[in-house]
């Protein structure tokens, strides 16, 4: 089962980057705010992402990181909030695409 | 831990008829719940970003959105309010562009998110999807060609009249022989939606309130006078 904050291996950011479509996000961008469900499921390739509770850093998310899986097939929201820190490209994993591939 | 959320479902929504899911099959639109994705944004949180890529659809199911541009010299313009039925992010998505336009809350909102994917493969198992964001992309077209008119021929006086106008139809509350206007907008972001100063918001603001037109009790306004409004909006032509 996926974990958020599970880092992948190169190999198998390669096979996810068959599937899915990587974007660039611009610098301060709030990806999902504490206590919200992450709208998709997201694997860092490059840049840095801030976690955040109550505005303050807690900690840098650096690449091959993934997350909010877990929080979206279970509408769990997050505690912790996700910022990009400097401009980066992230893999984006649609609910419907990964419910199709875990086949929920 | 935090407790799983269930979110409100799509057969639910007060809002399904007048949108562009209207037409749908209780199956298809049960499928649109099942993938979506539904959260909570506190006033001043963003919904999405100008300058970002689409990642899907957003409907309002509650609350109050702005979405504005950010010009180059970094001064922001309303474009628009939206409101409770509404679709956002649909032209940015459609076009493959990124974001032209920044989404804030500015009254507390909950906001459903379908994907990309799941809309297109949505619009493809029923094509009612695509006429009625035809017809909405119609209108919206529309409005945008009244505004840059308005903006072109108006006065500043007729643009915040017709404004209030908007909001009024919109937003408006009839109570006993006067409408308030159930939104809360600073000066700043009325200026801003009419492409003026601030100043001349609030000196218009106080000559309508002299002259009967309107009404205002702390922030809120009450429109009492609404043909003498009409005839300042200027709205003949």
């Amino acid at each position: 089962m996926f974990r958020t904050k599970d880092k992948l291996t190169e190999e198998q950011v390669s096979n996810l980057k068959k599937e899915f479509e990587v974007l660039q996000f611009e610098e301060d961008t709030m990806l999902f705010y504490e206590n919200q469900i992450p709208q998709t499921g997201l694997v860092l390739i490059e840049g840095e992402i801030e976690v955040l509770k109550k505005s303050k850093v807690q900690k840098i998310i650096y690449p091959f990181t993934i997350i909010g899986i877990n929080q979206i097939i279970n509408n769990i929201p997050s505690l912790l909030g996700h910022r990009v820190r400097t401009k980066s490209r992230i893999m984006v994993l649609a609910k419907s695409e990964i419910k199709k591939l875990l086949q929920l | 831990m935090t407790k799983s959320f269930k979110p409100f479902s799509c057969e639910h929504c007060k809002y399904k008829d007048q949108g562009i899911f209207c037409d749908l099959k209780p199956e298809n639109l049960a499928a649109i719940g099942e993938n979506k994705v539904m959260n909570v944004f506190k006033k001043g949180q963003t919904v999405f970003f100008q300058g970002n890529p689409p990642l899907g659809l957003y409907c309002i199911n509650s609350g109050k959105i702005k979405l504005s541009k950010i010009g180059p010299e970094g001064k922001e313009s309303i474009i628009r309010i939206a409101g409770p039925g509404d679709v956002l992010g649909h032209r940015s998505l459609f076009c493959n562009e990124k974001f032209t336009a920044t989404a804030t809350v500015i009254e507390d909102s909950a906001v459903c998110f379908i994907d990309k994917k799941f809309i297109y493969h949505a619009i493809e198992k029923d094509p009612s999807i695509s006429l009625h964001l035809i017809e909405k992309l119609s209108r919206d077209m529309g409005k945008a060609e009244d505004r840059a008119a308005s903006l072109a021929q108006k006065s500043v006086r007729e643009r915040l009249a017709e404004l209030l106008l908007m909001l009024k139809s919109s937003y408006g509350v009839q109570e006993k022989n006067r409408w308030r206007l159930d939104i809360k907008l600073t000066r700043e972001e009325m200026a801003s939606m009419i492409g003026t100063a601030n100043e001349t918001i609030i000196r218009f603001i106080s000559e309508f309130r002299e002259l009967g037109m309107i009404e205002q009790e702390g922030k809120i306004i009450y429109i009492v006078d609404e043909n003498q409004l009409t005839e300042t909006a200027n709205l003949t032509y």
